[in-house]
Parts: C-alpha cells; sequence; structure tokens
C-alpha cells in the first residue's frame, strides 16, 4: 500500500474554517493517510489539530503573492483569483523522498467514502496499464480546443480563450503543448511523485508570468495550466469518467460549500 | 443480506473464461463500495438454447433486489438480442446494456470494450516478448474455424505461399506465440464483427490487420489507421484476398506507420483490451448509483 497525500491550498480563514477543517477531518478519519496543506492560517488548523503529524503545513502570507490579478486592464476595476497560486501545493510534496500517490482537490470538496483496497487496486492497476495522471476530462486536448477556437470569428469562443491571451499564444504559439490534456482541475490524482518536481516547475513558470503581466484575461479554468505542466513533466493522462466513485463518491465536488462569497481580502 | 441492495448475477469464473473472469474482478472491484454486494450464480447451466436469454454465460447482470432496476454488461456475439422480448429480459427494468458488439448500430447499447477468449491467453501475451523487430514471419496467417468467407478464401490454393489460412488446434501457448511471431496479424469476421482474435493480436504488439468496424464500438475508440489498418470487403473470395494482399504489400513498405499502429494497439489493449483494462473502462461507465 503507498501512502496518499491529499494536498489543497486554503486561503483566508472563512474558508479554512468552513471547509477545509472538515476536509482535513474526513482524510484523518476515513483514511491512514496525511494531509499536506497551503495556507495563511496555519494557527487555526494546529489549534483543531494539535501535534498530529498526518498533518503537514506549508506557510504562506497573502503579502507574497498577488492574490488578485487585473483584468482587461492594469487599473481593474475587474479582478480575478489568482488560482496559479494553487502550484504551491506540490512545494512541499517535493522533499517527500518516498514513493507516494497524491490527491489535489478543491479545499471545498468532501471526503464522503473511503475503502483503502479498493483505492489502491485502483491506483495501481491504472499505474501498470501505463498511466500516471488521473482527472475528469482528460481526454479533452489543447489541440481541441485549439481547433474549435480558430474555427470561429469569436476572440472569447470556448472556456480556455483568455489563455491564449495571457500566455502570449496570439503572437508566439507553442505547439509542444498541443496534446496537453485540459482537466477539470477540482481533483487531480498523481501517481507518480518522482515528475512532480517537473509539474511543479512548470506551474510556477505560468504563475510568474502572470503575474508579471500588467493584466490579464482572467485566470480560471487552470485545468489548462495544470495540464500543460502534466505534459512537460511526461505525464500519462487517465480521464475519470464523472460517474467514477472516486468523483462520485469519494471526493465529492462543493461536498462542504455553505455560499461564502468569494473571498476578497 | 439485510444491507444488501445490489446483486451482481454471473457465471462462477472458474473455468478461466476471459468475461466471468472480467466479471468476478469488476465484483472484486466494486464489492467494497456499494454496501453489502453479493455474487450470486446466475444458473447459467439451464439457459434455453439462447445465449441472448438472460440466464446465458456471456452476461453480467447488476440488479437492485429491493427495484428490480438493473444494468447489464453483455460479451454475447449478437448483444442486440438482449432487447428482444423473447429472451426474458425485463426490459422496462433495465437502465443499461454495455458491450462493445453491435455498440455502434444499437443507440441502446452503451459502448464498453473486448477481451481475449481466456485467461490463459492473457498470460500468454503478458509472458511474450513483443519487441517489433523479433517478429519474424512477414507473411499473413489466418488461423480459426473456417466458414462462409474464411473457409472460401482458404479455398484458393494459388495464393498458399503468401497467406496461410487453417483451421488446425493448437494449444494456447502456441497459439499466442505464433500470433506474436507474425508483423502483421490477420483478422476476418466471424459470426460477430469483433473477435477475441483482434484483441489478441493487439495484444502481441503487431499489427492488426482486419476489416473496418462498422457495428462494434468501444468506450476508448478503436481506429482504423491509428489501432489497426482496415481493408476493404469484397464479397468475391478472389478480390477480397487481392485486397488483403495488396494492403499487406503496401504497409510491408512502410516499417514506421507499422510500429505507430502497432505500439498505438498495444497501448489500447493494456488499457482497454487486457482484464484489468475492461474492468477499467467499466468501472467509468457503469454509473451504479443509479441503481440506488
Amino acid at each position: 500500500m503507498k501512502p496518499i497525500y491529499f494536498t489543497t491550498l486554503s486561503l483566508g480563514e472563512n474558508y479554512t474554517r468552513d471547509y477545509t477543517i472538515k476536509l482535513i477531518d474526513q482524510v484523518l478519519n476515513k483514511t491512514n493517510h496525511s494531509f499536506a496543506l497551503t495556507t495563511d492560517c496555519p494557527t487555526m488548523v494546529r489549534d483543531y489539530y494539535p501535534n498530529n503529524d498526518r498533518i503537514l503545513i506549508d506557510t504562506i502570507s497573502k503579502k507574497d503573492f498577488k492574490i488578485r490579478l487585473p483584468i482587461g486592464s492594469p487599473e481593474g476595476p475587474a479582478t480575478d483569483f489568482n488560482f496559479n497560486i494553487r502550484y504551491r501545493c506540490i512545494e512541499q510534496l517535493l522533499s517527500i523522498e518516498k514513493d507516494f500517490y497524491t490527491i489535489w482537490t478543491d479545499c471545498d470538496n468532501s471526503l464522503e467514502w473511503w475503502h483503502e483496497e479498493t483505492v489502491q487496486s485502483f491506483f495501481s492497476t491504472i499505474y501498470d496499464a501505463g498511466y500516471d495522471f488521473l482527472a475528469p476530462r482528460n481526454s479533452y486536448k489543447f489541440i481541441d480546443f485549439l481547433v474549435d477556437f480558430q474555427s470561429k470569428n469569436d476572440p472569447r469562443h470556448g472556456i480556455f480563450w483568455h489563455k491564449i491571451f495571457n500566455y502570449d499564444l496570439d503572437t508566439n504559439p507553442r505547439p509542444e503543448w498541443n496534446d496537453a490534456p485540459l482537466p477539470a482541475e477540482y481533483m487531480l490524482v498523481f501517481l507518480n511523485s518522482k515528475k512532480l518536481i517537473s509539474f511543479y516547475s512548470q506551474f510556477k513558470w505560468f504563475h510568474d508570468y502572470l503575474a508579471n503581466k500588467p493584466y490579464t484575461q482572467g485566470t480560471w479554468a487552470e485545468g489548462f495550466e495544470i495540464g500543460v505542466s502534466s505534459l512537460v513533466a511526461g505525464y500519462v493522462p487517465y480521464e475519470l469518467g464523472w460517474n467514477h466513485y472516486i468523483l462520485s463518491k469519494a471526493i465529492k465536488a462543493n461536498g462542504h460549500k455553505v455560499g461564502h462569497p468569494t473571498e476578497s481580502q | 443480506m439485510s444491507n444488501t441492495k445490489l446483486v451482481f448475477y454471473a457465471q462462477p469464473s472458474f473455468s478461466g473464461w476471459m468475461p466471468t473472469a472480467i466479471f468476478q474482478s469488476l465484483y472484486d472491484h466494486y464489492k467494497f463500495i456499494y454496501g453489502d454486494i453479493i455474487y450470486l450464480d446466475n444458473n447459467s447451466i439451464s439457459y434455453n438454447n439462447n445465449y441472448g436469454h438472460n440466464t446465458g454465460p456471456h452476461h453480467l447482470i447488476v440488479k437492485n433486489i429491493e427495484t428490480q432496476k438493473y444494468k447489464v454488461i453483455t460479451y454475447w456475439d449478437r448483444a442486440y438480442e438482449l432487447l428482444d422480448d423473447k429472451c426474458d429480459w425485463d426490459n422496462k427494468q433495465c437502465l443499461g446494456i454495455y458491450s462493445s458488439v453491435n455498440a455502434k448500430s444499437h443507440k441502446d447499447i452503451t459502448p464498453a470494450s473486448y477481451s481475449t477468449y481466456n485467461t490463459n491467453i492473457e498470460t500468454a501475451i503478458s509472458n511474450c516478448d513483443k519487441y517489433f523487430f523479433n517478429k519474424i514471419n512477414k507473411t499473413l496467417l489466418f488461423r480459426g474455424y473456417l466458414h462462409g468467407s474464411r473457409y472460401l478464401i482458404g479455398n484458393l490454393n494459388q495464393y498458399k505461399n503468401i497467406i496461410t489460412i487453417e483451421d488446425k488446434r493448437i494449444t494456447y501457448e502456441e497459439y499466442v506465440n505464433e500470433l506474436n511471431s507474425y508483423l502483421i496479424g490477420l483478422s476476418l469476421n466471424g459470426s460477430a464483427e469483433i473477435c477475441n482474435r483482434d484483441i489478441e493480436i493487439l495484444g502481441v504488439g503487431s499489427v492488426l490487420l482486419r476489416p473496418e468496424l462498422k457495428t462494434s464500438d468501444f468506450h476508448n475508440p478503436l481506429l482504423a489507421g491509428v489501432h489497426y489498418v482496415s481493408f476493404e470487403v469484397d464479397n468475391d473470395p478472389k478480390k477480397q484476398l487481392e485486397i488483403i494482399l495488396e494492403t499487406h504489400n503496401r504497409l510491408l513498405k512502410d516499417v514506421d506507420y507499422m510500429m505507430y499502429v502497432a505500439q498505438n494497439g498495444l497501448n489500447w489493449y493494456n488499457s482497454n483490451g487486457s482484464k484489468n483494462g475492461n474492468v477499467l473502462v467499466l468501472s467509468n461507465i457503469l454509473n451504479l448509483e443509479e441503481l440506488l
């Protein structure tokens, strides 16, 4: 049985208290695995779980990041949460020497079910078949999007149109990214921990590139950055069907969501 | 039984026959997910001369015993028979039929996958050296039950130095080693379109050469020109054989393309056509929560 690290990014007291703490609680109680958290609220988590060595915390400060990025012009007023900060979820995992699986989830998802033997058997079967990156929508490739995008006379066509302009692909195309999967990013599984370093480096590159631009066209759908990073790292994508029990029964999308307005502090 | 809602009905997997091995493995996969699921023999011994019947050995029925709603996974050659009232299926309670057979031609069938004939063959495939350049035979061979067009093509004596068509039985291991020794594996349609032989040729990493698949469909598509090489079907056996040989000759001149197709086919086998591949595909599409 390989160790599994659940990981998420949790910024702000509201999200950490109402979502992340509940998710950590489920992971600790339903599984024997560890939680690698990246947060600006470490004290809150430590107060809930003092001296728990199954919780790894990478403390970050909002002051060190551009939490929101301007949309459309440097002055705003529209801004978007900088979803690329999620690259930091991987950083503390890089120092773990043993081989492990990673389940990377949004902090407002819940863990409703777990059976160790079933999940491990599923992961090892997938890995033996030659795949090491699991996510919904992994069969959708960047080239599929590009062909559709270029066939329309609409610069805002499709859910990834803004990536073209954010990363200047209109003037500097990157055909080497064409085969990148475009996963739905709320739940990802990595079955090869040795490739995480390359994945992390590419995702950080995207973060730095966008954070250093005067403005963006929006930052949502980071499945693009995740997919390209997985391609660069050499991960082999496997599409998890939306009805697969790992998605429908284990990690439940928005399972803890109570309706917080998006954080703006 | 008190907490049991879902029951897997299928033939026990004692025979090593691949569909029942897949059913057992699928059960092992699911048995801890949706409460106390049990596995029962579907009394296949008493089938009534009709493999399409709901006690036939090719089927796995997953049923909610409270609501009687069910889904069926089938490897039967004529999966469309499951839609026939004569076969005693309670179609009003059916929430899904999963099969590769007839899936393109019948909208009620959800494309799934297909398999090798039995677990001995899969084991032999796992054990053989699939290195492409170790495949020494460049001619064509078809070994199988000879009927219909297979029989007629096999009777064309003047071509016997370049193509062998025969029905002599050999052991499973000999059969796999033989398939593996050929660069290009020929498959001819039989009583069904898709055949275990197709999957076995993919599994040994040779180039699958067969008529284009017209009625079969798969959850992860098996594509002509990508995973296998297709040829046109002609009802005249002599013309059919000439088409096959012309395609074969063209292929032999393009080693890069042969390697591309063979590798794609092998990858497809690993994630779709092997026992575990079938289980992975089925677990991605079954959605048993619909039965609860």
